[in-house]
């Protein structure tokens, strides 16, 4: 009989390799990807819906981008079909149970998005606010979207997306007037567990707001610049960079 | 319960590691930011090591808390993640650690060596 303690630490892959290979070939491609999280119902589809047609179909001025989606959840098409109506590539993931997308699920559905005729890819994780988090999926950032009818202390109650998202989207202010919701208390707890998070306010429904969001996801995506590449200030993943 | 397949992943690592021999003691650590519940993934683990066929034994399951480091310099333990920091009570400070998931021990015996 022989006995052995290993002594180096195993650290396990959480599919990290496989989000590698996705985002080498997002990045091959140019296209800026984006990991939506959020919970049932808090409107991320919506907010998809309102942001393909404002970037299809700019106002004077601005160039077209084109967006694809990756829609995940747990079961059905039909978040898939409001995209493709909405006038975007897009295909479903269907998770059959789990509660999250990993990257080995986002490799398979990968290639049924023409990534050379996008500018923006969009991976809608599916509806959850917590399991989603752990995981890269190949993206160059991840948002979390919070809605007025969920209350505001989501960002307190729920931190760690919020600790690891770029930007918060807080959707669906057309409701403040009917609900006690202190968007300011919101807004406060996500700087407190990560004082670079972008804040949107907006509502996909009336469009108020949503002007600095379609800015933002314009200036990363870098449309005008002559050559189509990520732009250098996503390429270092920031948090990880000191991680060992 | 993402736990599971997380539990699968772990038992593939350290079958891969030590082959056929037996795991007498294992501790797992999860960092706070990992996304994974200690309870939940101790209760998996378990299950997870028949459908992956790794024998193991002992085993437990530890949180590690994550590490914020704040402009003003100072680095502190921050379980509490909306915790300011402890000097200058500001929140600029990025968290460092906490993502993983790493064996941390590991006792394999292999039982068909003769020789002993
Ligand atoms: N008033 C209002 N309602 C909204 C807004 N955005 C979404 N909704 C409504 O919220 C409900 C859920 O919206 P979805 O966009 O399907 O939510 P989701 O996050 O994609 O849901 P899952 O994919 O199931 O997780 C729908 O009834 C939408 O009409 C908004 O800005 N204002
Ligand atoms: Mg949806
Ligand atoms: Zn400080």
């Amino acid at each position: 009989m022989k006995r052995t303690e290993i002594l180096d630490k195993i650290i396990i892959d959480k599919g990290d390799k496989i989000a590698l290979k996705n985002r080498a070939q997002i990045d091959k491609a140019g296209v800026l990807a984006l990991n939506l999280i959020g919970s049932p119902g808090c409107g991320k589809t919506t907010l998809l819906e309102r942001t393909i047609a404002e970037l299809h179909d700019p106002r004077a001025g601005s160039v077209p981008l084109k967006v694809g989606v990756i829609e995940g959840d747990v079961q059905s098409n039909l978040d898939r079909d409001r995209i493709a109506r909405a006038g975007a590539p897009a295909t479903q993931i269907q998770t059959g149970g789990a509660c999250r997308l990993d990257a080995a699920m986002v490799e398979k559905a990968l290639p049924q998005i023409p990534l050379d005729k996008i500018n923006i890819l969009v991976i809608e994780n599916v509806g959850n606010l917590i399991c989603p988090t752990g995981l890269k999926l190949g993206e160059h950032l991840k948002i979390a979207v919070i809605s007025v009818p969920e209350g505001d202390e989501k960002p307190a109650k729920y931190p760690t997306v919020f600790v690891r998202s770029d930007a918060a989207v807080i959707t669906k202010i057309d409701l403040l007037p009917h609900l006690d919701y202190d968007l300011d208390r919101a807004a406060t707890d996500c700087r407190k567990l990560n004082n670079r998070i972008k804040i949107f306010p907006l509502s996909a429904k009336t469009g108020e707001g949503i002007d600095a969001w379609i800015e933002y996801l314009r200036r990363l995506s870098g449309a005008n610049r002559p050559a189509r590449r990520a732009p250098a200030e996503l390429k270092e993943p920031r948090r990880t960079a000191e991680q060992k | 319960m993402h736990e599971l397949s997380v539990a699968e992943s772990i038992c593939r690592s350290v079958s891969e590691r030590v082959g056929d021999a037996r795991v007498e003691e294992m501790v797992v650590q999860v960092g706070a930011l990992s996304g994974v519940n200690r309870a939940s993934l101790e209760f998996c683990l378990g299950e997870a090591a028949q459908v992956t066929g790794l024998k193991l034994e002992r085993f437990s399951v530890e949180r590690v808390p994550a590490r914020a480091r704040c402009e003003c310099g100072e680095t502190y333990e921050a379980d509490e993640l909306m915790q300011p920091c402890p000097r200058c009570g500001g929140f600029s400070r990025s968290f460092i650690n906490g993502e993983d998931i790493v064996v941390s021990k590991l006792v394999a015996v292999e039982e068909n060596d003769e020789a002993n």
